[in-house]
């Protein structure tokens, strides 16, 4: 029996890592990602930000600016950060196409800003400008948060991880079972003394085991390159992951319960992952959403699952404020399991 | 040992399997042998338990599916028509793994590797192998438990006839131990006639006769059959009173000789009278397609 166990498992085990494709998308592309919008996002080198000043130039307080500032020649001007930058309109307007400035000052006497309102970015540069005009009046200091958890690669980590788990277990364990029915293998099977249910298990088993594989690399990947770190208890994190295998592995078990069909599999897996992916806050935050979809977003697995390893990770939580989260992936994980378990098609 | 009785299985309005009546000694080798779609894997599949009969009983050494489910997965061996293995998994790898649902060792693996002629591509994922070696890994697997019944279906359909012949010698190895009886479907007369002491013929869910080769040709008169090739394009209604089918319509096809003398006499008198010019005639042994074409007038395999 334990022999049975064995065998399965690691032919499932063999069947993930011999597969070229399994290696990039579960643990290089993760870490590719990762890296790619941690470099995006995170902390810039000094760099001046770019004002375009429209021709003619004719604002005193601009012209006063310039004088006091460093010329780079006749038409770029750096001083406290920022680099000013006198032009035509229809130059301008490529610049501001191409997102290499996003504020400008119109030509005129009056001291005229043009930018787009929702840009908070252009707004902060804006008002960091306009510091600078004041003569040193109003000079402040800015200081970085330094707390813990709290930078976009922080927040970006238990995203990534969420994600992965999801598209790691449903698309493998669908996958799997899929193709196998579709080759008659899974009929082959059953008809020997097989236990069906270890065939299951050791297919779950196996994927989480992959899984941790994925977890462990990009968290080490991740305190390296970013120095992010784990403010919560390995027991609670781990509590959140197992649970969230489950809940995915049940889904994966009730969504490939019946089909032998690789392009209806993957429809049913698709649309599953696809808004999940988009919108349970895996790069940006779901609180952008209108308030009655929030509602909804946040009990779906991949939300619930996020938010609990973030709050793990980055805020430390304790276990006694996670137990509904962990409560729900597991049953839903348990009762998707066992409806698809008795729904399931062998052949 | 195999025991079925007025089996029947529909799939809407498909007669798939329509009252059949079968009786397998132990050791006993069986060809169903039949058309696409006479009902042969229907039927095997209802043997091995993966179907269930809308209609009889089958037992296996007096056991039934449902109440000796696992009890008769451990006695028997089978092959699926069409099963593919992982492609990633190397045939060893996939001999273990189903060895380990019999509880058997590796040496039982090692055992049917050198059986089944595999034992250098031992190593090799299941998709480096060519359709003959799939087919001897198929049969390897069905082998591995020791099995008292061994079920083929279709085991050497779409191989070369080197191919096959593997499979054959394999098989016939098999015959001469004398503990599994084996029951295998085919198309191909010469596998029937190769390798089983009965042949059963099916079609359209029933079983027109069964026998060895010899009884089965004997019982219905047939010995020879007169194989034909006219110049050009004759009419088939001259020979509309013969059992024959045509190869191409009018000109060339073959005549099963119920009574020879007097087949052949008919035949040359319609030559005669109609003024048709022969390119050639000759006249062989019957085989089992000749006696489909006798029992239903069309061919074994199209
Ligand atoms: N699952 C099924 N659903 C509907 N029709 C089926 C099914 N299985 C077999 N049949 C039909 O039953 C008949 C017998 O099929 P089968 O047993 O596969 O024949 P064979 O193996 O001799 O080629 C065929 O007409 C086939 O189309
Ligand atoms: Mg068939």
């Amino acid at each position: 029996m334990k022999q049975q166990f064995r065998q399965l498992f690691f032919t499932h085990i063999k069947e993930i890592i011999r597969e070229p494709a399994v290696i990039f998308w579960g643990m290089a592309f993760p870490l590719l990602t990762a890296w790619g919008l941690g470099m995006a996002f995170g902390e810039k080198s000094e760099v001046e930000k770019n004002i375009i000043v429209l021709k003619p130039l004719q604002n005193s307080q601009i012209i006063q600016w310039i004088e006091k500032s460093d010329k780079v020649n006749d038409s770029v001007y750096v001083s406290d950060g920022f680099s000013l930058t006198i032009m035509d309109e229809s130059n301008a307007i490529i610049q501001l196409k191409r997102g290499e400035a996003s504020l400008m000052i119109a030509p005129g006497n009056e001291l005229t800003f043009i930018y787009d309102p929702a840009n908070s970015e252009a707004e902060t540069a804006k008002l960091q400008f306009m510091e600078t005009l004041s003569n040193g009046q109003n000079k402040y200091i800015t200081q970085k948060i330094t707390v813990p958890g709290n930078r976009y690669i922080d927040f970006l980590l238990p995203g990534l991880m969420g994600m992965n788990i999801m598209m790691s277990t449903m698309w493998g364990i669908s996958y799997g079972m899929i193709e196998k029915r579709k080759l008659k293998l899974l009929r082959r099977m059953i008809a020997t003394p097989m236990n069906r249910s270890y065939f299951l298990w050791s297919l779950i088993l196996a994927r989480f085991l992959i899984n941790v594989a994925e977890m462990l690399l990009l968290f080490i990947f991740a305190t390296l390159l970013f120095d992010f770190k784990l403010q919560g208890s390995v027991l609670n994190i781990a509590l959140v992951f197992i649970s969230s295998n489950i809940s995915f592995a049940g889904l994966a078990v009730i969504l490939s319960s019946r089909t032998s069909n690789t392009e209806v599999g993957n429809g049913l897996i698709n649309a599953i992952v696809t808004p999940m992916t988009v919108v349970s806050g895996v790069f940006f935050s779901y609180h952008n959403f209108p308030e009655f979809a929030e509602s909804i977003i946040k009990w779906l697995p991949l939300t619930m699952s996020i938010d609990a390893l973030r709050s793990v990770f980055n805020e430390g939580i304790a276990l006694s404020e996670l137990w509904l989260p962990l409560t729900l992936l597991n049953l839903s994980g348990i009762l998707f399991f066992i409806v698809g378990l008795k729904i399931f098609k062998w052949y | 040992m195999v025991e079925i009785k007025g089996v029947k299985k529909y799939f809407k309005n498909i007669k798939a399997v329509d009252g059949v009546d079968l009786n397998i000694a132990k050791g006993e080798f069986v060809a169903l042998l039949g058309p696409n779609g006479a009902g042969k894997t229907t039927l095997v599949e209802m043997v091995e338990g993966i179907q269930i009969p809308d209609e009889g009983q089958i037992s296996i050494t007096r056991k039934t599916w449902k109440e000796n489910r696992t009890e008769l997965h451990k006695m028997i061996g089978i092959s699926l028509q069409e099963t593919r293995f992982m492609d990633k998994i190397n045939v060893r790898e996939t001999l273990c793994l189903f060895a380990s649902f019999y509880g058997k060792s590796q040496t039982r693996v090692d055992e049917i590797l050198h059986l089944i002629n595999l034992t250098e591509k031992a190593r090799e994922r299941v998709n480096a192998l060519s359709g003959g070696q799939r087919q001897r890994l198929a049969l390897g697997i069905a082998l591995i438990n020791n099995p008292i019944l061994l079920l083929l279906d279709e085991p050497t359909t779409g191989l070369d006839p080197n191919a096959r012949r593997e499979i054959w010698s394999i098989l016939n190895k098999l015959k001469q131990e004398k503990t599994a009886s084996l029951i295998l479907t085919t198309h191909y007369m010469e596998e029937a006639e190769n390798l089983c002491d009965r042949i059963v013929i099916m079609d359209q869910g029933k079983i027109l006769m069964q026998g060895s080769l010899n009884e089965l040709l004997v019982s219905n008169n047939l010995k020879n059959t007169l194989y034909f090739n006219f110049v050009e394009k004759t009419d088939s209604q001259y020979f509309s009173d013969f059992k024959m089918v045509w190869k191409e319509e009018a000109i060339s096809g073959k005549i099963i000789l119920n009574e020879m003398n007097e087949d052949i006499r008919r035949f040359m008198k319609i030559i005669e009278s109609k003024n048709l010019n022969i390119k050639d005639m000759e006249i062989k042994s019957a085989n089992l397609d000749d006696l489909f074409i006798l029992l239903t007038g069309r061919h074994l395999t199209t």
